[in-house]
């Protein structure tokens, strides 16, 4: 219950600060002003007090679109522990990454249903984008969830890659970093800024919306925003010995505020890429993405030799035995009997054949 | 933290393949071999052999500072800024790389020593090889060559057992040798050609 409370609440009163806050940040590194952080939260406000104005030839599927798109996020914020803390619902690798396909297919079905040339020319940008950025996200995921033996995010999550596998974490980084900004519609990719609309990728989709049908796509894209950057603080806590809860929350909202001020510092010292280098930088994020794979499918596959007494401590790992066929103790499996207790039952889809040490899911 | 560095070392690589830039491929290949030169020495320290001191500082002061510096001279005196010529583009040339690294999935039964610590290595030598046979300048080569060359010497200092102090400083003396050579060689070509795009050189020229 308080899991719910929790997560709805920074759900939607995090994001509007967020964005409020990165475009603060933002206005001060390029020596303007700047809103004040509470923006967001007025402009919503106004928005949805607001009337819309909708062209004559659109259908049902514009209106539905931002309500779609904006369940589908709310979905990923509730299953994604972006928190640090246990999400209220199941969330899985697959789940969140057919949910933003989901919303994005949404928003792309309405930029085309008024028929106006730039929303269909944002869609179908907008499309392309998602196509190089999904693969990098699908395989850095995987590399975690085969590592860890299980694709539930919450076991994921709790699974800490040995010393062996430190390689791993930065891999996976770097590729969920590249592929999270070009989801974001931020920088290298796209400019959230730009006001000419032959530019524009995400903007050129939304021209047509107005009022209350802005607002939901608004609030939709701050927590999109709120909860990649959340999974990234995830992963990147994956590197660090497990945290107490509260200790793990408060660094997930750090290391988020953290990736707001990175993103705004981008945006100061960077441009946008030409249209035609985004597959080179999309094709970098999936090939660090598959290395990691690589790695992990190497690791997994056979027993690795008997640890070498002569070996400098650097290739020894710190505490735990080197040697697979003994008994990997409970934390080191991924799988904790406690996570599973947790969720009063046993963890749910397991898709990937558990390595050896859990054999009791 | 060697494992961090590990992954580093093969992301500015990957990133190189990505790179049309001559001067920013060099600065990043000046970066790498720093960030590795530094892996050595802190490897040497924690564990005090003062070889992996030495032949750190002494590369970092060669591969990391001198060989770059040159190359980037070279490049300004021939007026080279892009190597735009692929043979493949960018995007397609890294998912090729992803084919050629899966490569590393065949060593496993070859090598049952292999650790996972030594991947990263030899994925650096292979993206040494493709930054050689997939650019046309003959800059581009000399720098595929050095990356090559750091996989080489981050699989030996991940090794329990490292070279001697002797046969280390030798191949760094050598490497400086071959990389002034081929800029040298590089400069020459472009003297007679007023290019320096060695696939040209297959047409006969008087």
């Amino acid at each position: 219950m308080i899991g719910w409370a929790l997560y709805l609440a920074y759900t939607l009163l995090l994001p509007p600060l967020l964005i409020g806050l990165l475009r603060k940040l933002k206005s001060r590194l390029q020596g303007r002003q700047g809103p004040p952080v509470w923006q967001v939260y007025r402009d919503l406000a106004k928005l949805a007090r607001k009337g819309e104005t909708i062209s004559e030839t659109t259908t049902w599927v514009f209106a539905a679109a931002p309500s779609v798109a904006l369940g589908c996020v709310l979905v990923c914020a509730l299953s994604v522990p972006w928190l640090g803390l246990p999400a209220p619902l199941h969330g899985d690798v697959f789940l969140l990454v057919y949910l933003l396909a989901l919303g994005k297919f949404a928003m792309s079905l309405a930029a085309l249903d008024p028929g106006t040339t730039f929303g269909a020319l944002g869609a179908s940008r907008e499309a392309a984008v998602g196509v190089l950025a999904e693969p990098a996200l699908v395989l850095a995921l995987a590399a975690l969830a085969v590592q860890a033996g299980s694709s539930d995010l919450a076991v994921l999550f709790a699974s800490r890659p040995g010393a062996e596998l430190g390689t791993l974490l930065p891999l996976v980084g770097t590729a969920l970093w590249l592929s999270i900004t070009a989801e974001l519609a931020r920088m290298p990719v796209d400019d959230p800024t730009t006001h000419l609309e032959l530019t524009m990728i995400h903007e050129a989709l939304i021209l047509e919306n107005s009022g209350r049908n802005l607002a939901l796509v608004e609030l939709g894209a701050g927590i999109k925003l709120a909860v990649l950057f959340g999974l990234l603080a995830q992963v990147l806590l994956m590197g660090t010995p497990a945290l107490a809860p509260w200790a793990a929350h408060a660094t997930s909202l750090a290391l988020i505020v953290g990736a707001c001020a990175v993103v705004a510092f981008i945006e100061t010292v960077m441009v946008r890429l030409r249209w035609r280098r985004i597959p080179a930088l999309m094709a970098f994020g999936l090939t660090a993405a598959t290395m990691a794979c690589l790695i992990v499918a190497l690791k997994s596959e056979a027993p690795s030799p008997a640890p070498d007494r002569h070996a400098p401590a650097w290739h020894r790992p710190s505490a735990q035995p080197s040697d697979e066929t003994t008994a990997i103790p409970p934390q080191r499996s991924g799988l904790r009997p406690d996570a599973t207790l947790e969720r009063g039952g046993p963890a749910r889809a397991v898709l990937f054949a558990p390595r050896s040490g859990a054999e009791h899911v | 933290m060697s494992e961090t560095m590990a992954a580093f070392l093969v992301l500015t690589g990957l990133w190189m393949v990505g790179l049309t830039n001559l001067r920013t491929k060099l600065v990043v290949y000046g970066v790498q071999t720093l960030a590795l030169d530094a892996a050595a020495v802190s490897i040497g320290w924690q564990h005090g052999e003062l070889a992996l001191i030495v032949v750190g500082l002494v590369s970092a002061l060669l591969k990391g500072l001198a060989v770059p510096t040159y190359l980037l001279h070279l490049t300004r005196h021939i007026g080279c800024r892009r190597d735009e010529g692929l043979f493949i583009a960018p995007p397609l040339l890294l998912l090729l790389t992803v084919g050629v690294l899966s490569a590393l999935l065949l060593l496993r039964p070859m090598h049952d020593a292999l650790r996972v610590a030594d991947l990263p290595a030899l994925a650096l030598l292979l993206i040494g090889m493709i930054l050689m046979i997939s650019r046309r300048m003959a800059v581009s080569q000399i720098i595929g060559f050095l990356v090559l060359e750091n996989g080489i010497f981050y699989y030996t200092i991940a090794q329990p057992r490292s070279m001697p102090l002797l046969v280390e400083l030798g191949v760094l003396l050598e490497l400086l040798a071959v990389a002034m050579l081929a800029g040298l060689l590089a400069f020459r070509i472009n003297d007679r050609f007023e290019h320096i795009d060695v696939t040209a050189l297959d047409s006969l020229r008087d």
